[in-house]
């Protein structure tokens, strides 16, 4: 039967606490191997020197970057909530509010590699060149842009930006569980619309800053619409994993039916798709072209071993999941689709990877090797650093206010969901 | 003079589309297989209402977008590749060109599952046809304007003139009508 029942008298007005000691072992997990790694990920950035600081450098842009585009995405499917007016969704909002609420954090661990000087001109050649080379023609050209000044200021614009909207959004949404008045919901609404073309900018600009700007000679217009489709087809990844786990340990099991599965894996499965157009186009163009300054970027990634991740990308982020999430049993099945999200979780990390790491080696030995033998240690050092830091913090967020908007006007509507 | 009638089936009004859905689910309940509900906009959940099971259509449509894409890759392997190998702006003229077949694969793709998608559904539901018993029914014009008809047929193995009229009432249904069909 569709209609499973649920009616106002089971949904109390103040909602439904998670409780966190039910999962205390994973956070005291998570928060004791995050400080041990986050200590010496410190260690190496503030005190290591010559090519390891420079190696780790890329490894922590990396792992940052990974948990950033994740909580992004968080941020993206709450403003297209309320800009879209959705009703679906309302059940699951909360754990997509506290996901863009992560934005804050992920902005902290990004500070080490940008204020202290060698790691960052490791990073980003620019830098460097502006006081080694400073009449490069086309640093010259480019020279309003890539300023250390207007840089900063565009970081701080970013962080500001984006974690004052996550930030208000939450904040509206606790307000209407507090009073139950109705102006927040077209409060939401009448500022998601304007926040949209902020979140566009933002998310477009952050990602030519930190990740194009890797190599300042290459330049992609599409670069801005390629990592957002990976981010946002990643957060709700993460967001069903989220409710899955919720679910799991008893909570939200009165708002949350399998329909809302369903329609969380078409949303997935469409961002797929969108991820496979983008980045196909983005690679097409370029290949057709056949101008230098522009394949740069493939030609790196499609020397020696990079050329198998370029493929392992080509099928695991597109082929696969497109296949796997066709059908509408896969959609429906919690312990499918919890298997497809792990899936593109995992493939949306060779992403990030596929797209930093390959400069690290010409980058630092300056053409002399592709790789640098260690690599992957420090990649996956940094990644559990980030990583278990970052559970860490969401999994205590969650516990702090109640998992479900619950004087959301139309949360029966969305309880009640068929499609 | 006497002209032979062939029976349809019964249809009910119901005033509401909630009311049209409970009913849905009592028919259901009672066993009956062939039958149908029809409403000016589709009601959510009323397929598991009347015990439908998911659509066969998605079948046919993957079938029809897989012959899409390898008809539109052997289309452009062949002529471009195998039989007159067209060299463009320096680009391979084997296998390693296919990124330039993509759109096209692409295109097709949409194209045969969107014809199929369309004809599929046609021939599941035995359209076209010219004519259908239940427009012998004046009342029933309203299916597509401000009333809920549920019809059961007797081809029905359950059909029985007396008791599914009974049903009907019972259920709620209003100005129950016999359909009859000119042969």
């Amino acid at each position: 039967m569709s209609d499973h029942g649920v009616t106002l008298t089971d949904l109390p007005l103040e909602g439904e606490r998670v409780e966190v000691s039910k999962f205390s072992k994973v956070i005291k997990i998570a928060g004791l191997i995050g400080a041990v790694t986050l200590a010496i990920s410190l260690a190496i950035l503030f005190l290591g020197s010559g090519r390891l600081r420079e190696s780790f450098s890329y490894s922590w842009l990396f792992a940052c970057y990974y948990f950033f585009t994740i909580a992004l995405g968080g941020l993206f499917w709450v403003l297209l909530h309320h800009v879209s007016n959705s009703g679906w969704g309302i059940a699951v909002r909360r754990v997509m509010e506290h996901l863009a609420n992560m934005l804050p954090f992920s902005f902290i661990f990004f500070i080490p590699i940008l204020i202290l000087t060698e790691p960052r001109e490791a990073l980003y050649e620019w830098m460097k060149l502006l006081h080694t080379n400073p009449d490069d023609v086309l640093l010259k050209g480019k020279a309003p842009y890539l300023t250390m000044g207007f840089f900063f200021f565009r970081f701080a614009a970013y962080a500001i930006s984006l974690c004052g909207m996550a930030w208000l959004m939450r904040h509206w949404s606790l307000s209407q569980d507090r009073t139950g008045d109705v102006k927040y919901t077209f409060l939401a609404r009448r500022f998601s619309a304007g926040f949209v073309p902020v979140f566009a900018v933002c998310c477009t600009f952050m990602a030519f800053d930190l990740l194009m700007g890797l190599d300042y000679a290459w330049f992609s217009t599409m670069w801005g619409v390629y990592i957002f489709a990976g981010s946002a087809l990643s957060s709700m990844a993460m967001i069903i994993l989220t409710v899955t786990f919720l679910r799991s340990k008893g909570s939200l099991n009165k708002v949350v039916s399998i329909e809302h599965y369903h329609i969380m894996g078409k949303l997935m499965f469409a961002f797929t798709v969108f991820w496979a157009y983008i980045s196909f186009s983005q690679f097409f163009l370029y290949w057709y072209a056949k101008i230098t300054e522009e394949t740069k970027f493939y030609i790196l990634r499609n020397t020696e071993g990079w050329h198998y991740v370029s493929l392992l990308l080509v099928f695991g982020h597109f082929v696969i999941p497109f296949v796997f999430l066709l059908r509408q049993q896969a959609k429906k099945d919690m312990r499918q689709i919890c298997a497809a999200c792990c899936w593109v979780l995992f493939v949306h990390l060779i992403d990030i990877y596929w797209i930093i790491i390959p400069e690290r080696g010409p980058s630092i030995t300056e053409g002399d090797k592709l790789m640098i033998p260690y690599g992957i240690l420090i990649d996956a050092l940094a990644f559990i650093a980030v990583g278990s830091c970052m559970i860490w913090i969401f999994l205590r967020s969650i516990g702090k206010y109640s998992i479900y908007p619950s004087r959301d006007p139309r949360l029966l509507e969305s309880t009640r969901l068929v499609n | 003079m006497n002209t032979l009638k062939r029976v349809h089936g019964y249809i009910a009004e119901f005033e509401t589309a909630r009311d049209v859905y409970h009913a849905a689910e009592k028919v259901r309940d009672a066993g009956f297989k062939d039958w149908d509900v029809h409403s000016p906009f589709p009601i959510h959940g009323l397929d598991s209402a009347m015990g439908l099971k998911k659509s066969q259509l998605s079948w046919f449509v993957f079938i029809g977008g897989a012959i899409g894409t390898v008809t539109a890759f052997s289309l452009q392997f062949v002529t471009q590749v195998l039989i007159y190998p067209t060299l463009v702006q320096d680009k391979p003229t084997n296998i390693g060109t296919l990124p330039a077949f993509f759109p096209v694969m692409f295109e097709l793709t949409v194209l045969f599952s969107a014809f199929t998608a369309l004809f599929g559904s046609m021939i599941l539901n035995k359209l076209p046809r010219w004519n259908h018993p239940l427009f012998a029914s004046d009342q029933f014009e309203r299916f597509s304007d401000d009333a809920f008809f549920l019809c059961i047929e007797a081809r029905d193995p359950q059909f029985s003139k007396d008791e599914t009229l009974k049903m009907l009432k019972d259920i709620g249904g209003k100005s129950i009508e016999l359909i009859e069909d000119d042969i």
